[in-house]
């Protein structure tokens, strides 16, 4: 009977596959091979993954090297954190060997990842700028073309610094659900010229950059420009300051002043702007530091301050959720962390769908804090590194798209 | 159907006859259509056959039975865990001689759990074998040339296929 095990049998089998064992399956014979690299496998695959009672559960953090004084070199490595299935934690580490496409002292951000694949990109002005869209599953990469709008003379450059002091370069990845495609969108400031900022808008199906002629509010990244772009809601958002209220020697002295904030938004299907407001901040808190992080699960955006007390010692970090998506009354404080916890709390990294906060402690250490349970689990180390997370699922994306994908 | 039946007969492909309840044969579509167009009375003489080998057949007839007090009246989370660990127990049979038969058997009869269960056993034990293992289970004969498989190699250098 087996000679003519039924190919709808096998299908429902593989999709019970973690990723890496479904590629394997693809050398067992022509059959299965065909059956695996369509693309209609390949979608069904993403949406069960997804929908999934257990599929945020996944983390994937990017850690950097620090850059130091006078060295050049940096490092980026990649691992991917699962606790699907209440086994065992692992904390795999990945080298990520495509890095030779990227100038050795150009600073490489994490852009952000979404299902299954990860955005990353060269942080530069110049024509030379490398962009690429990986799968850390597969192991394979396309590389973009370059971008359209470039500028040809080379900034001075303050990577470890704290402003870059004459372009804001913001980079967002996302999906676009109507056309089933995925999008890479690039905006560039020319501080000096203050014309509207320029946007380039990349689409994975097309292969090609476009240049976008739309209404973008006047926006300064400040030191934002590090953080991933955070996609919810079909739409991607970044943190940004008004240009025209921000006073960088304030800003150095005072910490964040969050009436001078707002969060840009970009609609990936609709290819259009908007400003979303922040909370209003408490009259005897001040907020040091902020960051925008995704709700998983729940498409919704969280914001996190690190809120000093009015010149107390004391630093909180309190989390805050826009419960009604585009609804500026709907931000609610849902908790706060004694920033003196586990040993002091340097920042969130995000927050999962199950409710649980990945913090990167003072001793280098990252943990999944659940706030209600009190329960502390430990990630692993990122001492001497920067750190992004994402929540993250494994797909096959890129597994037929031969060959414009390279493996690495 | 009278509804003083509480188990009907039916025969497996190799002609041998089983009883099984009602409430239990509910448990796949077909045979619930069945039991809804088909006189079960005593003195009925058709006995119905199922397209699966008696082998096979004892297997669902043991997962239908079990699983029917819970389908038909719901069950408490104690009763659930119990069915669980229950599930495991019962999946623990060979591959080739009976996994494969439960697989087709439970997608013939429409028996969306006893497929689920039997799809997700089979992947776990396949989660850890080589290609050639996978081939054996499944009586695949390669058809790649072997320069079609350092092709595939080189394709997924990601991934292991031994």
């Amino acid at each position: 009977m087996s000679n003519h095990f039924p190919l709808e049998i096998v299908e429902e089998i593989l999709h019970r596959l973690p990723v890496k064992s479904i590629v394997k399956c693809t050398s067992v014979c022509k059959a299965w091979n065909s059956l695996i690299t369509r693309q209609t496998f390949i979608y069904d695959h993403l949406n069960r993954t997804i929908q999934a009672p257990n599929h945020n559960s996944s983390l994937f953090f990017q850690f950097r090297k620090l850059m130091l004084p006078r060295s050049l070199q940096q490092e980026e490595t990649y691992s991917l954190y699962s606790s699907v299935n209440q086994q065992a934690d692992q904390f795999s580490v990945e080298r990520f060997t495509p890095s030779h496409l990227f100038e050795p002292n150009h600073y490489m951000l994490f852009v952000g990842a979404c299902n299954g694949l990860v955005c990353s990109a060269e942080f530069s002005p110049l024509k030379s700028t490398t962009i690429i869209i990986w799968n850390p599953s597969l192991r394979k990469y396309i590389v973009l073309p370059k971008p359209i709008t470039t500028y040809k003379k080379r900034s001075r450059q303050y990577l470890g610094g704290y402003v870059n002091p004459k372009y804001d370069i913001a980079v967002g990845f996302g999906f676009d659900s109507r056309n089933n495609d995925y999008k890479v969108v690039r905006l560039m400031n020319d501080r000096c010229t203050k014309d509207t900022p320029h946007v380039e808008v990349y689409a994975l199906a097309s292969h090609i950059w476009r240049s976008i002629s739309v209404i973008v509010p006047q926006f300064f990244l400040n030191d934002h420009w590090r953080l991933p772009s955070v996609f919810v809601n079909g739409s991607l958002h970044w943190l940004v300051w008004r240009y025209d209220d921000f006073d960088a020697a304030a800003y150095q002295q005072l910490g964040v002043r969050l009436n001078d904030m707002f969060i840009l938004s970009f609609d990936v299907i609709q290819e259009t702007f908007r400003e979303l407001t922040l909370p209003q901040q408490q009259p005897n808190e001040q907020a040091v530091i902020s960051r925008l992080l995704p709700v998983e699960g729940s498409h919704s955006l969280a914001l996190v301050n690190h809120v000093s007390m009015k010149w107390g010692m004391e630093r909180v970090l309190c989390i805050w959720v826009m419960k009604d998506y585009g609804n500026a009354n709907s931000w609610t404080e849902i908790f706060r962390l004694d920033g003196g916890r586990y040993g002091g709390i340097l920042t969130v990294l995000a927050l999962t769908s199950s409710g649980k906060v990945v913090l990167t402690l003072n001793n280098g250490a990252i943990v999944l804090v659940d706030p209600i349970k009190k329960s502390v689990e430990h990630v692993g180390l990122g001492r001497m590194y920067e750190v992004f997370a994402s929540s993250f699922v494994e797909s096959l994306l890129f597994l037929n798209k031969e060959p414009d994908v390279l493996s690495f | 159907m009278s509804s003083s039946v509480e188990a009907i007969t039916v025969l497996s492909s190799d002609g041998d006859e089983f009883k099984i309840t009602v409430s239990a044969a509910k448990l796949s579509k077909p045979l619930n259509w069945m039991l809804e167009d088909v006189c079960f009375s005593d003195d009925c003489d058709e006995v119905p056959t199922i397209e699966v080998n008696s082998k096979t057949l004892v297997k669902v007839i043991e997962y239908c039975e079990k699983h029917a007090p819970r389908a038909n009246s719901g069950a408490s989370d104690s009763d659930a865990e119990e069915l669980k660990k229950w599930d495991i127990e019962f999946m623990k049979m060979d591959v080739k001689d009976i996994l494969f038969h439960i697989l087709m058997a439970a997608n013939y009869l429409h028996m969306e759990g006893l497929y689920d269960l039997a799809c997700q056993t089979a992947a776990d034990l396949m989660k850890g074998m080589t290609v050639s293992q996978i081939r054996k289970i499944f009586h695949i004969k390669n058809d790649f040339s072997s320069e079609e498989q350092e092709q595939l190699r080189r394709q997924h250098p990601g991934c292991s296929f031994d």
